[in-house]
């Protein structure tokens, strides 16, 4: 493959993941709206919100530190990397050499970090709630993630991501192997817990006790303020990116040509589209969990993902 | 590359000398507490920088032998020199390099108070100590200087003798370092008898001819003598005590070095004196390794005391590195060497990526302690504005052990994932479970330290200040930043360029066992297994560096709003924000507290006075929500009771009759002969 | 239908089945344990009907739709009208909390892996495979009896355990005989209905379901 093209899939997938964030994010919003009974936004809102929090100005606390100002940049950073290593259209993507899923959660662990410490800098109480609410989550999410990942390994044999796709697509009677189903299961919950979609918080609060990842990013404005929602949505866009492409193979471009990327991007958007409806009707039908039934939650989801392992290992 | 053996051989006698140097120097200039620091931890600094020059050399192939048959009984004094022993005579001096440098500055403060000549002396013979250890050949050499060690080490943990509290702590440190020694000095003679002889060299061979319950019984008494050492849990006590007590470039040491030579003692016998051992034994150093993580963090999470919150954590380290040589002697004993080596080398860079960021963070704590005069976290806050150099230092430290990319801890966490996820090659489902209850342990670990270290960088050093030593703190003399600058340095190299030392490492461990590693590494990039795993740290650095200038500039080119304000942080609507507003270190930790309550078993305490007129007002709420310690209450407690009991029981045994005396002098010499007859 | 699909479908189910097991741990509404007992009854009856047209078994084929009639109709119904007359629709009272009960659910999981494969794997049929899942299922129904303290939900957890039974021999033998089958549902039926008079009773007498209470009789 030429060079141009190379960077050519690169950027495409990179704007993809740039410009399609906002896009999920309005869909799921107007979904829910419609599945509430209500008229709701213009998909497009999201745009133009991170638009007019551009031109807003920023106003810091004044207890805060560089890393306050620092965070939002190292956030959308490490969203917009892993849109390079994600195989978003393909499995050939340029540089996926950079990391394997493993690397690439612990990308995302790294944005955690340091949103978590923006959360303390201000030295208000509700941003250290929320930091610590938010490592609490990830934390106990962690080994949901790591076994559901070694299921798929076991199964496929790899942990490169392109080297899962290749072996899925492949498989017959996939959608019928419980163990598979029961990856996902586990994958689905821990992105919705990462992700602070309900039950585990809700996207749409300002309520202050019961908010995690709004508290922490209470103090944020202006175009910091737009730097982090638009993380949060590529945060998002790219985990159902994963969910939809790993356990749900079909139509990833394997080679890359225009007619398959063009394929690729269709079945994306279809399945995305579903992942959206499905979030949207998860939100509508279930509440908020109390911050202490969380870790129930995430015990339920290991133990799913621990059978997923087991059942891999007895019935092959 | 062949290196000249006597270029080996000067080298080794250049580092005694220092340290030698060193140590009676200090001695020497004893009266002048500032010349006494200057030299004592000089000329170690000096020493230490030969000993890496040395340690390098070994694992760049040179090699050396010497025996003194006259220094001591039994086969005299023996010291060789192989890949592994260089390995860890690097780490020691890696370690040893900036804790000297850091120390010229550190102690300047015990000056007048404590003996600098004393502390000069001790560090130069604890240092000494260690890095001789793994390079000793025989068992009297081997068990000489790792008695000199934990002597140095006692002394030097004891420095601050005025306190209660450090006292116990050495106390405690002491009785269990000798039960360790206790365990080791009966496995090594057990193993020279079956064996008959006390050349370590010579063991593997012979090991290999041993019947499988006293070569069982031997491994039980080694590990445990090892594992003290390396303060794995049930044997960690003494580690979350000792360390805080002593002071901080000494701490720095113990946590980031000392501990390791029970790695080493863990690799020589799982990997070499005993030959290939059985696939419990690996299972056995797994499932401690991946209790000692989980507890280790989840105890460091909850402390508030920001020196045995580092201290934990070195539990929680040496945890992950047991994992990995578990999971190698599994690997080993289910026949895939490849693997094996990979986890083995996953191990043991995480030994010299956990001396590189553990020496960091206790230093930044012993620049924080040095600068407000305390180590609780609940009394510090808003350092980052005053100590703007050690705190980037620190943060560099808590993102490596947070093990987060491209810092070096990610790249071994990475590679110990790696190993542990090839096991499903292994095909007994007994053994896939115990690997996947390893994969489990350690994510969980994983997760929790980066809550551990959001919470000690968060609340050490971010907000506002919550005492007035915080608030009046100041940046640290310079030898400390070098230090600190160094160790932040490795951090960033380690992580950014692993090849650099796994190329030797491979080496290292195919001389060991003799097989290479299943992992292929060039500069940038690491894949394991033809392609199971890779990563490529240099790209990933760069990656994120190119996305951090160009963000900014895309913002500007869009038309962004560069107007920036400052404003107080928002209250609700109330003004004047105070550090009282501020999350407490305990408050972030209450979720975990919470969700883990069986391990913690809180006791909540509320005392609230009420103020006499009414009681709508308050007069003072304290709040106390303390932690219990499982082990100290269900196994030491009741294990020194019994002790207890049984010395008032063999007290009826000193008769103060002589004749009683003699009476048992016969029994003991009739019980010998009949023993060894 | 080929026995590899036949194969993949069951074990499906069977998941299904044992993860309705698992929910009724999670759900702390006993109308929602009941929903969850009424799902895995039609999750049995599928199974059952699957397997008996895969089979060509017409006696498998009733014992399906019975079994839809007892478990999935007449059963919940039963119990619905238990839990509005006592009116303690929220408590399902466990001596140890959902986060370590869910870490058992997996442990008992792995045992009957454990113990099940071994036998699973002499088993010609198609279906042998889930059996473990089957097992899971009893033991997990067991375990819940015995984490309950009230007694509607030990019912539950005593009908569980009854459907886990009902799938194990549906996988190795592809059911009893048909007779047998309907004899034990009318056994399941007689006991659920005596054990809600008795939960009327305990009720009335002590002013409380918990069966912990129950120790006051000795003396």
């Amino acid at each position: 493959m030429s060079m141009f093209s190379e960077i050519a899939i690169a950027l495409l997938q990179l704007l993809m993941v740039m410009f399609g964030s906002p896009l999920l994010v309005g869909v799921i919003r107007k979904a829910k709206a419609r599945l509430q009974g209500r008229r709701g936004a213009s998909i497009f809102q999201p745009y133009a919100d991170i638009r007019k929090l551009l031109l807003k100005e920023v106003v810091v606390s004044e207890n805060t530190s560089w890393i306050f100002r620092f965070t939002p940049y190292l956030l959308a950073t490490t969203m917009l990397l892993s849109a390079l290593i994600v195989p978003v259209l393909t499995i050939r993507t340029p540089l996926g050499f950079m990391g394997n899923i493993i690397a690439l959660m612990y990308l995302f662990l790294l944005g955690t970090f340091f949103l978590a410490l923006a959360g303390l800098d201000a030295g208000s109480a509700f941003g250290g709630m929320g930091s610590s609410r938010e490592v609490a989550i990830a934390a106990l999410a962690e080994p949901t993630v790591l076994i559901a990942i070694f299921g798929i390994a076991l199964r496929a044999g790899t942990t490169s991501l392109d080297g899962i796709i290749t072996r899925f697509a492949a498989e017959p009677l996939l959608m019928l192997n419980a163990g598979h189903l029961l990856a996902f299961i586990a994958f689905f919950i821990v992105a919705l817990a990462e992700n602070g979609r309900l039950p585990v918080d809700n996207p749409a609060t300002h309520l202050e006790l019961t908010m995690i990842h709004e508290a922490m990013v209470l103090e944020y404005s202006g175009r910091l303020l737009a730097l982090v929602e638009w993380a949060a949505g590529m945060k998002l866009f790219l985990f159902l990116t994963l969910l939809s492409n790993l356990f749900f193979p079909w139509g990833v471009a394997l080679a890359n040509t225009p007619m398959t990327l063009l394929t690729a991007f269709l079945a994306l958007a279809v399945k995305l589209l579903l992942f959206a409806g499905a979030i949207a009707l998860v939100e509508t039908s279930v509440a908020k969990l109390r911050l202490f039934r969380v870790p129930e939650l995430l015990a339920g989801s290991f133990t799913v993902a621990l059978l997923a392992v087991v059942t891999s290992f007895f019935m092959k | 590359m062949i290196i000249d053996a006597t270029v080996m051989f000067d080298l080794f006698v250049v580092t005694l000398a220092c340290f030698g140097a060193g140590a009676l120097g200090a001695l020497v200039t004893a009266r002048s507490p500032t010349l006494a620091r200057i030299v004592g931890h000089g000329a170690a600094l000096i020493g230490a920088m030969a000993a890496l020059a040395f340690g390098l050399a070994g694992l760049a192939g040179g090699g050396m032998q010497l025996n003194l048959p006259d220094l001591l009984p039994i086969g005299g004094a023996a010291f060789g020199l192989d890949r592994l022993s260089a390995f860890f005579v690097v780490v020691i001096a890696a370690g040893a390099i900036p804790a000297s440098l850091y120390a010229i500055g550190y102690t300047r403060e015990y000056a007048g108070k404590h003996s600098l000549a004393g502390m000069g002396f001790a560090f130069n013979v604890f240092v000494v100590a260690m890095i001789l250890v793994p390079l000793a050949r025989n068992v009297l050499t081997f068990l000489v200087l790792w008695e000199l060690m934990s002597l140095a080490s006692y002394f030097l943990v004891i420095t601050e003798h005025e306190r209660e509290e450090t006292l116990r702590a050495g106390w405690v440190y002491f009785v269990m370092t000798h039960t360790g020694f206790a365990a080791l000095l009966l496995g090594f003679l057990l193993l020279a008898k079956a064996t008959g002889t006390m050349h370590f060299v010579q063991w593997q061979v012979a090991a290999a001819h041993l019947d499988p319950s006293s070569r069982n019984l031997i491994f039980a008494l080694l590990a445990v003598g090892f594992a003290s050492k390396a303060g794995a849990i049930p044997l960690h006590v003494w580690l979350p005590r000792a360390h805080p007590a002593a002071p901080s470039h000494v701490s720095a040491l113990m946590s980031g070095v000392m501990i390791k030579l029970g790695v080493y003692g863990l690799v020589r016998v799982g990997f070499s004196w005993l030959g290939v051992g059985p696939g419990w034994w690996g299972g056995t150093i797994l499932i401690v390794g991946a209790v000692s993580a989980v507890l280790g963090v989840l105890y460091a999470l909850v402390d508030a005391d920001l020196k045995r919150l580092l201290a934990y954590s070195s539990v929680e380290n040496i945890g992950i590195i047991m994992l990995s040589l578990g999971a190698a002697v599994l690997f080993q004993a289910s026949n895939l060497p490849g693997i094996a080596a990979l986890a083995l080398i996953a191990g043991l860079y995480h030994t010299l990526n956990h001396a590189a960021f553990k020496s960091l963070l206790f230093m930044g704590a012993g620049a924080v302690l040095h600068a407000t005069h305390t180590r609780n976290m609940e009394d510090l806050g808003g350092l980052m504005k005053r100590m703007p150099q050690t705190a980037a230092f620190f943060l560099i430290g808590s993102l490596a052990i947070a093990a987060l990319p491209p810092f070096n801890g990610f790249i071994s966490e990475w590679l110990t994932f790696q190993s542990l996820l090839l096991s499903f090659q292994i095909s007994a489902h007994t053994i896939n479970l115990i690997f996947a209850l390893g994969v489990a342990a350690l994510a969980l670990t994983s997760g929790l330290a980066v809550a551990c270290f959001v919470r000690a960088f968060g609340i050490t050093f971010l907000a506002l200040p919550r005492s007035h030593q915080a608030a009046g703190a100041h940046e640290v003399q310079w030898t400390m930043r070098a230090a600190m600058a160094l160790l932040a340095l490795a951090c960033i190299v380690l992580g950014t360029a692993p090849s650099l030392m796994l190329a030797p490492l491979e080496a290292t461990i195919f001389e060991l066992m003799s097989a290479h590693a299943d992992v292929q590494f060039n500069l940038t990039a690491v894949v394991a297994n033809d392609g199971f795993g890779w990563v490529a740290p240099l790209w990933l650095a760069l990656a994120l560096i190119v996305f951090l200038m160009a963000l900014p500039l895309g913002l500007r080119l869009l038309g962004a709003n560069k107007q920036r304000r400052s404003y107080e942080t928002w209250g609700c609507g109330r003004a004047l924000q105070t550090a009282r507003f501020e999350y407490t270190a305990t408050a972030f930790a209450n979720p975990f507290k919470r969700v883990f309550a069986l391990l913690y078993r809180p006791v909540k305490e509320l005392d609230i006075e009420f103020h006499p007129e009414s009681r709508y007002f308050v007069r003072t709420i304290a709040y106390y929500n303390e932690g219990r310690l499982i082990f100290e209450d269900a196994l030491y407690r009741p294990l020194l009771r019994m002790i207890e009991t049984l010395a008032r029981e063999a007290r009826a045994l000193q008769s103060g009759n002589v004749h009683g005396y003699l009476v048992y002098i016969l029994i003991a010499l009739v019980a010998l002969l009949i023993l060894t007859v | 239908m080929s026995a590899e699909m036949l194969s993949k479908l069951v074990n499906l189910l069977s998941f299904a089945a044992l993860g309705l097991t698992i929910l009724l741990i999670i759900r702390t509404r006993l109308e929602g344990q009941v929903q969850a007992f009424a799902l895995q009854s039609v999750v049995l009856a599928l199974l059952a009907v699957l397997i008996a047209v895969y089979s060509g078994s017409v006696e498998l084929f009733g014992v399906g739709v019975a079994l839809a009639v007892v478990k999935v109709v007449i059963i919940p119904r039963v119990l619905n009208r238990a839990v509005a007359k006592i009116g303690l629709s929220r408590v399902a009272a466990p001596y140890l909390s959902t986060a370590p009960a869910l870490i058992i659910c997996a442990l008992l999981t792995i045992i009957a892996f454990y113990v099940m494969t071994p036998i699973a794997a002499s088993n010609p049929l198609p279906t042998a495979d889930a059996m473990p899942l089957a097992f899971a299922s009893v033991l997990i129904g067991f375990f819940i009896m015995v984490n309950r303290r009230r007694a509607v939900t030990q019912i539950l957890g005593f009908l569980m355990l009854e459907n886990g039974i009902f799938l194990l021999a549906l996988l190795a033998t592809y059911g009893v005989p048909f007779i047998v089958e309907m004899g034990v549902f009318l056994d399941v039926l007689v006991a659920v209905l005596i054990m809600e008079v008795f939960v009327y009773h305990i009720k009335d007498n002590f002013d409380s379901i918990d069966v912990g209470e129950l120790g006051k009789l000795k003396e």
